[in-house]
């Protein structure tokens, strides 16, 4: 559990949201334990009020006029100053920089998400691998050619059983598989 | 499509004045406010809020949209505002309390606006107002401009970070300082104390 210690001077951000969400829901959750820093708190809000009574001013009408005039007076210094050179230098310059801003709040967003949406096409090319349905023996049958059958008809071999050798049990040799020829031989 | 700070800055790098007029016309008040609460003289906020804009525009050639736009016009506003309440305390003026009549002009002709209320409540609002400027005022210079920034700018406290020049501990641990300052003083001329006691 939070200590009123530790909680304190966090309140006044507290107040202002500025935290994390899980601090705040920490700091919630102390609170509704803790009158003293619940008192605290409410006094930071109430001083927040009050502050928030001082009403805002505005600007007198010559305020505008008068920077404008001002503004105009140091442009007009400013030409009369720089060469026409210096002045396309500048010019120049403020152009480059318009462009990398454009290309940093723009084009970047733009050119990050493309590039890993191509990335993430690549690796999903890459890693799919597709199964497609395995042929019916019909359709099997149809891709062969006769004379591909005629060859599997010649090498089927009936073999006696007989002539199969027996597992050593005792060996580490392994047994010949079961294969069809068995099955056949044993119908 | 609102046009950003950082654009309009850019054309007035080319020497647009219309740009620079916008970006007066959007902060003006803004900036205004903030010298005016920081110093406590209206005359005086006026003049520095057309200096902070005039160097924004000398400084135009050289921005580069690294940082917000507004965090640095309040760099910029700021550093006048320390710089002018050292000048006055190095000149050891009564700075503050020889512009009370001037505050009273505003704050008066601004409240007239608002028939609704009483002469009374004017006054007594009026009064209110000048204590609360007060308190602000008898503040440490960096609290007292965290305190502004967070309360009337409604910066974040990552923001004031950056126009303060310091961390966002440091922030925090200032604009709590403040609070507390105010609380405490608040309370001393005699402001909310009734608030505090219905809590």
């Amino acid at each position: 559990m939070l200590k009123c210690e530790n909680v304190q001077p966090q309140l006044s951000a507290y107040v202002d949201r500025e935290m994390p969400l899980w601090t705040i829901q920490l700091i919630q959750w102390h609170l509704k334990r803790c009158p003293s820093c619940a008192h605290e708190v409410m006094r930071l809000r109430q001083t927040n009020t009050i502050l928030c009574q001082l009403d805002p001013v505005k600007t007198s009408d010559n305020f505008l006029p008068d920077l404008m005039r001002r503004a105009a007076a140091i442009t007009i210094t400013e030409k009369g100053r720089i060469s026409t050179l210096r002045r396309l230098l500048r010019r120049l310059e403020s152009s480059v920089a318009w462009l990398l801003y454009s290309f940093r709040t723009r084009v970047r967003p733009y050119a990050i998400v493309a590039s890993l949406a191509l990335i993430a096409t690549v690796v999903s090319l890459t890693l799919y691998q597709p199964q497609l349905p395995l042929p019916s023996d019909d359709a099997l049958t149809l891709a062969q050619s006769p004379s591909d059958k005629q060859v599997l008809l010649v090498e089927f071999e009936i073999v006696p059983i007989d002539r199969f050798p027996k597992p050593h049990l005792s060996s580490n040799r392994r047994t010949a598989p079961f294969t069809p020829v068995d099955q056949h031989q044993a119908r | 499509m609102r046009t950003s700070d950082e654009e309009l800055m850019m054309k007035c790098r080319n020497g647009d004045m219309g740009a620079f007029e916008l970006i007066v016309m959007r902060y003006k008040d803004l900036i205004t406010n903030f010298i005016y609460r920081s110093i406590g003289d209206y005359h005086r906020a006026e003049d520095l809020a057309q200096e902070t804009f005039l160097r924004v525009f000398k400084s135009a050639g050289r921005y580069e949209p690294k940082c917000r736009f507004k965090n640095w016009l309040y760099l910029i506003a700021t550093n006048l505002c320390r710089n002018e309440i050292r000048d006055r305390k190095r000149r050891n003026t009564a700075y503050f309390d020889d512009l009370v009549p001037d505050n009273e002009d505003i704050s008066y002709l601004e409240l007239m606006q608002d028939v609704s209320q009483l002469p009374d409540e004017l006054y007594e609002k009026k009064e209110q107002q000048i204590i609360i400027q007060r308190t602000i005022d008898r503040l440490p210079e960096n609290q007292r401009l965290a305190l502004l920034l967070v309360s009337y700018q409604n910066l974040r406290y990552d923001e004031i970070a950056e126009v303060l020049e310091c961390s966002v501990s440091a922030v925090k641990s200032l604009i709590h300082r403040a609070r507390q300052n105010m609380k405490t003083l608040l309370t001393e001329v005699g402001i909310g104390e009734s608030s505090y006691a219905k809590v």
